[in-house]
């Protein structure tokens, strides 16, 4: 009952916050500008070329303010834009008219969470692992040359490190596929040829975010390291004649990894705004791959659905890591 | 300036100090641009380096050396907008909340969570779709400055916390002093070391989102960054051709800038950092 | 016979004031010598080394806390083994076996994320192989906790479930488990409340009486060792300035800053406060020269200003360092 209370309603009412704060920002902040989105959207739509009379694009401009919801007083435009949320309705594409926003998400996603899923695990896992031995036996020489390769890969964007690889593998030793989520006119079903294709071209996608990723964690972990090997219960076990490794991982790492899990829920979202610029330089046909598009066709609506949807899609992300975490903490598990 | 010198003995440090210097150096000299960077084809077009343009110049006609000056002044100036207005949000909050605790505390705090979990990235594209060519820097930086100062707020607020258990908060409290008072004569000079360490990071995180921003064409491609340069680069598709002074100057310095200002934050928090203090002198060899 | 002792330690903390280095003079100079199945009591006030000097005993010596000079030995196999010049591998196997240590504010010593049950393993793993873990394993350690009077559902407990004094004794039962030669403990009651404190207590004495082994236990509440210890040493400033029996200590105290410790008991039947020593304690960056006493001291004279007095035997069994006694001089 306790642990419902104390624990699962605040991070239910964070998990709401988070939407709140996020659909809020993308209300206010474009109404804080002088542009006005149906007039830029308009511009897009006759700049491509297409000529339109003046009647039409009046017609045009209605139907899209009433779709929107800019018609009414700012705060019942407020609600529409929560409506629309609600029912997951975020309007046509404007580049790929009239397929619905939703629909290029829902075939964009599971590339997306596959890439994101499998990489931040391995890249926390890797990181944390390597960050927890480096920090424990940080006196010695691998550990301070690991740290010094890590520190110089850590500040690396992604989108200058995605473009590296690229260059390095696409063109110096082109071993792996550059852009793509399979080969061209291959059939998904399941078959290892399939499965084979659509790894060989996930690998430096992934690559690229696992190492940034990793180079992220090892550095928090050795730093958290450092203090919790300063802990009663640590300098305890080292007086019992511990073996070390014995103490690095059960009571150095398994203690240290409780602020890495409340850390990986709070970097759901940069780690997402590291997949978007990674599959943009591969060209991967997930979310980032589907934005990147959006906004070389200047799709308004479609950059705008993709955003509502990733705020929705990280706090969901971050609810659920934040869900696991009494597995790894007994305190909050037993009162 | 001793903890300058005190700093300098961190190899890190020098080197970072370096090429920061170098780099600032570089900013200053934009002002003295023999071209007007809105005009192009000044020079020939597609020089590689020589004596008379030492970095070449690039198929816009323009002179790759002072662009690059002028992209460093620039994109400097943007990211010391966005860290310097993030501050001022970060230490409000940081204060409140860690001063006032409680329900103050609790909504301050889920807000700032909220803010740390948030996808900046795609809300900053819809931004950049919407304000195009009116993303000139200053309103970059401010908007930057919105997104970029919840972890912070954060720090400040565990800093604050744990001088609110020290004496001279309840001395002062009972002695009467008033509540901004304290603040700014007891916790300021506490935070501000903090702040100044966060500040470089934050720095370094909005140089490098202006970079994507602009790779992405999102921002006014008129105003020389680090990110404008290297977008005007691949899209006339200089790798290709061959102008690779034109891709490289921007890339060598953006890495070099992220690079020494990483460096920066990490010997500068390593520094405040009482304890790994003590390390460093503690395992000095005793001499007996 | 004694089963450790120490040959002029030095252990100072080293610091930095301000980009300078300083020292923190914790101890500064100690010989003891602590006898085979004895209580020996180490008091003195607060900040005035007794954790220093107990971490030094135990070899658990990290920066910035350095030994600067002197030896620590123990008697293993009729012999004494100097344990700075033995390599981590004999240390770590001599540790819980030969010397185990119960440290101060042990409330937060249990690793928060294992049950308490994992703690044991471990230790015992450390030094025991065990084959059959039943036998090897469980049982001794039901055992155990069973002649300690503690129930043995706190195995599957996790630290934050127990009491602070069942968390006491639980390190108490910890650090016996594999019945050493020493334990040294470090104010283990200090943060337990009346009734807690007895129980402890109590755990101690019967430990030390039926394994007939040597407990060094530090405390600055000189009741407690009137109840438990059987020689008592006296602390101040990093160094040793009193050493005797209980019954010495508290009948016939020589140094006047023992004499201010023992006056300032209450006792049963008197309602008067006693005086304890004016003025606080000194720095240990920075201690007066001579004798680190004389400052608060009212019998002072123009020597102890200017030489630090040497601890010496002034009656049988009994030692002082304090010129009103003998005019021994440490040489500096
Ligand atoms: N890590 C440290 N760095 C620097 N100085 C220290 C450190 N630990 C302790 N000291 C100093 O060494 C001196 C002795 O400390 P110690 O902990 O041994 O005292 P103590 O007698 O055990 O006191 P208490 O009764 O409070 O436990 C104190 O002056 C203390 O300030
Ligand atoms: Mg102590």
């Amino acid at each position: 009952m306790s642990f419902i209370k104390r624990y699962l309603l605040p991070r239910l009412l964070q998990y709401f916050l988070v939407i709140f704060v996020g659909i809020t920002v993308v209300f206010i902040v474009p109404r804080l500008t002088p542009v006005d989105p149906v007039q830029e959207m308009i511009n897009t739509i006759t700049q491509r070329g297409a000529y339109m009379d003046p009647e039409a694009i009046e017609q045009l401009r209605q139907s899209m303010k009433e779709m929107y919801g800019l018609e009414g007083t700012v705060f019942s435009q407020y609600i529409s834009l929560w409506r629309r949320l609600i029912i997951g309705d975020f309007g046509p594409s404007l580049s790929q008219f009239p397929t619905p926003v939703v629909k290029l998400i829902g075939i964009s996603l599971p590339w997306t969470l596959g890439l994101m899923l499998v990489t931040t695990l391995l890249s926390w896992i890797i990181g944390n692992i390597l960050g927890g031995i480096a920090g424990y036996f940080s006196s010695s020489r691998w550990s301070a040359a690991i740290e010094r390769f890590m520190m110089v890969l850590r500040p690396i964007p992604y989108y200058i490190f995605a473009l590296i690889l690229l260059l390095v593998f696409g063109y110096v030793i082109p071993i792996f596929p550059i852009a793509g989520g399979t080969s061209i006119g291959l059939k998904i079903q399941f078959s290892w040829k399939v499965i084979a294709d659509l790894l060989r071209h996930a690998i430096l996608p992934a690559l690229s975010m696992i190492l940034l990723g990793m180079a992220g964690w090892f550095q928090t972990m050795r730093l958290v390291m450092s203090n919790i090997v300063r802990e009663d219960y640590v300098m305890y076990a080292r007086a019992g004649g511990l073996r070390d490794t014995k103490i690095a991982f059960n009571y150095v790492i398994k203690n240290a990894m409780l602020p890495q899990v409340t850390g990986l829920a709070l970097s759901l979202g940069q780690i997402f705004g590291g997949a978007m610029v990674t599959e943009m330089v591969f060209s991967y046909p997930g979310i980032g791959g589907l934005l990147y598009t959006a906004i070389n066709a200047g799709d308004y609506n479609l950059i705008m659905g993709i955003t509502m949807f990733s705020i929705l899609g990280i706090a969901t992300g971050a609810l659920l890591v934040d869900l696991l975490y009494p597995l790894f903490d007994p305190r909050i598990r037993y009162r | 300036m001793a903890v300058l010198r005190e700093l300098l003995r961190d190899g890190k440090f020098t080197f970072a100090f370096t090429v920061m210097s170098i780099l600032i150096i570089l900013a200053i000299l934009s002002f003295f641009s023999p071209y007007d960077m809105s005009i192009w084809n000044v020079v020939p077009r597609d020089m590689p380096p020589s004596a008379e343009y030492i970095l070449g110049t690039n198929s816009k006609g323009q002179d790759v050396f002072w662009e690059m000056t002028v992209a460093i002044k620039n994109s400097l100036i943007m990211a010391v907008i966005a860290a310097f207005f993030s501050r001022l949000i970060a230490i409000a909050v940081g204060l409140l909340a860690g001063f006032k605790g409680g329900m103050t505390d609790r909504t301050l705090m889920s807000i700032n969570d909220s803010f740390i979990v948030l996808p900046v990235l795609p809300i900053l594209i819809l931004l950049g779709a919407i304000l195009k060519e009116r993303l000139n820097m200053i309103v970059l930086g401010l908007i930057l400055a919105i997104f970029g100062w919840a972890w912070d707020a954060r720090l400040i607020r565990s800093q604050t916390l744990s001088l609110r258990e020290r004496e001279f908060t309840n001395t002062a409290m009972l002695s009467g002093q008033k509540v901004y008072e304290l603040i700014f004569k007891e916790y300021l000079p506490f935070v501000i070391p903090i702040v100044s360490a966060t500040a470089i990071n934050n720095m370094f995180w909005a140089v490098g989102m202006e970079v994507t921003m602009a790779i992405l064409g999102l921002s006014n491609l008129t105003i020389p960054t680090l990110g404008t340069m290297m977008h005007w680069a691949i899209s006339y598709q200089a790798m290709l051709l061959g102008y690779w002074w034109w891709i490289a100057t921007p890339v060598v310095v953006s890495v070099l800038l992220f690079v020494s200002l990483y460096l920066l934050s990490v010997s500068v928090s390593q520094y405040l950092d009482p304890r790994t203090r003590i390390q460093r002198i503690g395992t000095a060899k005793v001499v007996k | 016979m004694s089963v450790l002792n120490t040959e002029g330690l030095k252990a100072y903390y080293i610091i930095d004031v301000l980009g300078e280095k300083r020292y923190v003079r914790a101890v500064d100079d100690v010989d003891l010598e602590i006898r085979e199945n004895e209580i020996y009591g180490i008091a003195g006030e607060s900040g005035c080394g007794k954790t220093t000097l107990i971490k030094t005993l135990f070899g658990m010596v990290e920066p910035p806390l350095n030994v600067m000079d002197g030896k620590v030995k123990y008697k293993m196999n009729a012999e004494y083994a100097d344990i700075f010049a033995m390599d981590n591998k004999r240390m770590r196997e001599i540790r819980w076996e030969y010397i185990s240590y119960i440290p101060q504010g042990s409330m937060s010593v249990l690793n928060p994320v294992q049950k308490v049950r994992y703690s044991f393993e471990h230790f015992i793993k450390a030094h025991r192989r065990i084959r059959n873990k039943e036998e090897e394993f469980i049982k001794p350690v039901e055992r155990h906790l069973q002649a300690l009077g503690l129930p043995v559902q706190i195995l599957d407990s996790y630290p934050h479930q127990l009491s602070g004094g069942m968390r006491q004794r639980v390190t108490v039962a910890l650090a016996t488990v594999l019945q050493p030669k020493i334990i040294i403990a470090d104010e283990p009651t200090t943060a337990l409340d009346v009734v807690m404190q007895r129980g402890v207590i109590q755990l101690l004495k019967d430990v030390q009486s039926s394994l007939k082994n040597t407990i060094i236990m530090v405390t600055h509440d000189m009741g407690i060792h009137a109840n438990i210890a059987d020689r008592i040493g006296i602390m101040y400033a990093g160094k040793m300035i009193e050493e005797a029996s209980t019954e010495e200590i508290f009948g016939n105290p020589l140094h006047p800053y023992t004499q201010y410790l023992i006056g300032s008991l209450p006792k049963i039947g008197d309602k008067s406060y006693k005086t304890s020593a004016p003025g606080a304690p000194p720095s240990l960056i920075n201690p007066p020269e001579g004798c680190r006493f004389y400052p608060r001291c009212d019998r002072a004279t123009d020597e102890c200003k200017a030489a630090i007095p040497k601890l010496v035997e002034i009656e049988p069994g009994h030692k002082a360092a304090c010129f009103l006694y003998s005019g021994v001089k440490e040489d500096e």
